[in-house]
């Protein structure tokens, strides 16, 4: 087993490039962000397109895709990816709703309806999206070699 | 580049309903320029030996958006068209403008006569002014600027139009002034460049289409998608329209007992009237002054002059005046006074609708 160090994450990911693919490592990990706008056709009918983040504003619905791919020839297990999320993006929601939240930088982990959020005056509520900090799966199948997997969540810019 | 939407509809229908609920740091939403850089990270094993954690982030920058409101003030008496009177100069009406853009902006203003139908303002031109904080309300030592600089995210900053209103103005008419306000680039001294989509010299708004990741970006976000917004307030004038009426009647004579007439010996009371109308402004400082020095026959009968008396049948051949405040034949001690043949005396407010009278007694030479 692998301990978690949340500290030893966040230094490394201050000095990793964008989506760089290391052909030593067996597993290759992308993060990409989309935004999500809504396109009236002229029909009038309302379909919503995901596009690069040409204009991104407040208020805009972003979508981020991570995927990682098994490059190596052995299966890999015990996969954990974990996204803390940008300051000015709030937490939306992921699209399998297998993941674990943080709400206090990384410390504490678990789903999002049972975690506690600590106010200034020593009362504690419950955590809503907005409070999130972090996000993470831990993927209990095993990845083939060759094989690939895709994360999904939102977040709206603050 | 786009892509189409599948996997995350059913996403987007259980998260809607905590958007509300969000914590933004201010209204506007996250400052023009900030990058949004998000880095993922994956633990993994390989023959269960812990393998290097591998990671991989994305950046891109908010772009800015220039959206800004500009509305008449309508906090307290502010609000609805500003009275005036006929003459009055620099009357003020009142605007705000709130800069909900993602950053700082400079606002150009100017102001226009946009319904005038009586010309009730005189011509010389329309001044604004914005609000110093110094000092709430228009202060003419130190609302000086006349244009926005550096109206931060969020903030708001009230606007005042002067008008001179013209000699001729009637009670009831009115005009309307239209306040322009335009956005230009914040950050250096004075008015910056002017956001537009085309223009020499301007701030030019991004083309939507660019692939631009790193840079910043501005586009519109006000109404009608221009970087410019009107508001219209208004001036309505209200004067006071006052009319005065004068009549005499005889209290008493050396010879009846009843019924008195207008012999020699006897005591005439004068009655002036003086009527605001009905709706009109409220009128102040009304002076009256009846010159009766002149007028053969009569002697003025001394200590009966009162101010502020009441008028039955005002502005009617059986108008009369009674009660009232006593005041004075002497000068300078009180609200009236006799002095080389002329009775006056001052009256105090009258509102609009209401009637108020001065009188005295003369004697008729015996």
């Amino acid at each position: 087993m692998i301990t978690y160090i949340p500290k030893a994450i966040i230094m490394m990911a201050a000095t990793c490039m964008t989506g760089t693919a290391y052909a030593a490592t067996p597993l290759q990990l992308s993060s990409d962000v989309y935004v999500e706008r809504a396109e009236t056709s002229a029909d009038g009918a309302t379909k919503l397109i995901l596009e690069k983040p040409t204009t991104v504003l407040p208020g805009d619905n972003l979508v981020f895709v991570v995927k990682y791919t098994n490059a190596s020839n052995e299966p890999a297990s015990n996969l954990m990816v974990t996204n803390p999320l940008p300051k000015p993006v709030q937490f939306n929601g992921t699209a399998d709703g297998n993941e674990q939240v943080s709400v206090d930088g990384g410390k504490t982990w678990g789903s999002l309806n049972t975690l506690l959020v600590q106010e200034a005056d020593g009362t504690s509520r419950s955590a809503q999206m907005s409070d999130v900090t972090h996000i993470r799966w831990e993927l209990s199948q095993t990845l083939a070699a060759g094989s690939s997997g895709k994360l999904i969540f939102r977040g709206i810019v603050r | 580049m786009t892509s189409k939407l599948k996997l995350l509809v059913g996403a987007s229908a259980l998260t809607c309903s905590i958007i509300g609920g969000t914590s933004a740091a201010h209204a506007a939403g996250t400052d023009a320029g900030v990058d949004i850089n998000n880095t993922v990270t994956v633990d993994f094993q390989v023959g269960g030996v812990g393998q290097t954690q591998q990671s991989a982030s994305d950046t891109f920058q908010v772009d800015r958006v220039i959206r800004f409101t500009l509305v008449e003030d309508t906090t307290g008496s502010r609000g609805g068209d500003s009275s005036a009177s006929p003459n009055e100069d620099d009357v003020v009406t009142f605007f705000t403008l709130t800069n909900t853009s993602n950053e700082a902006a400079d606002f150009d203003l100017s102001a226009t006569e946009t319904a005038d139908a009586n010309n009730i303002l005189d011509g010389t031109g329309l001044l604004v002014f914005v609000e110093s904080g110094a000092t709430p309300g228009y202060q003419a030592a130190e609302d000086t600027a006349t244009f926005v600089d550096e109206l931060a995210a969020d903030d708001s900053v009230t606007i005042y139009v002067l008008g001179d209103i013209a000699a001729t103005a009637a009670n009831g008419q009115n005009a309307d002034v239209t306040l322009t306000a335009t956005a230009h680039v914040a950050g250096a001294a004075g008015l910056g460049d002017q956001y537009s989509t085309s223009g020499t010299g301007d701030a030019l708004i991004s083309d939507d289409t660019d692939v631009n990741t790193a840079g910043v970006e501005t586009i519109f976000g006000d109404t009608g998608r221009d970087g410019v917004e009107l508001a219209v307030d208004g001036y309505v004038i209200e004067s006071a329209v006052l009319s005065v009426f004068k009549s005499s009647s005889v209290i008493s004579d050396p010879f009846s007992s009843a019924n008195p007439k207008a012999v020699p010996g006897a005591i005439v009371e004068y009655c002036i009237s003086v009527a605001n109308a009905s709706g009109a402004a409220l009128a102040e400082s009304i002076s009256l002054a009846d010159n009766i020095g002149g007028i053969a026959g009569i002697t003025f009968e001394p200590g009966t002059i009162f101010v502020d008396a009441t008028v039955a049948n005002a502005g009617t051949a059986t108008q009369t005046c009674s009660g009232g405040t006593a005041v004075t034949d002497a000068t300078g001690d009180d609200a009236g006074e006799f002095a080389g043949g002329i009775v006056s005396g001052d009256l105090s407010n009258i509102a609009g609708g209401t009637t108020l009278g001065l009188r005295f007694r003369v004697e008729i030479n015996p």
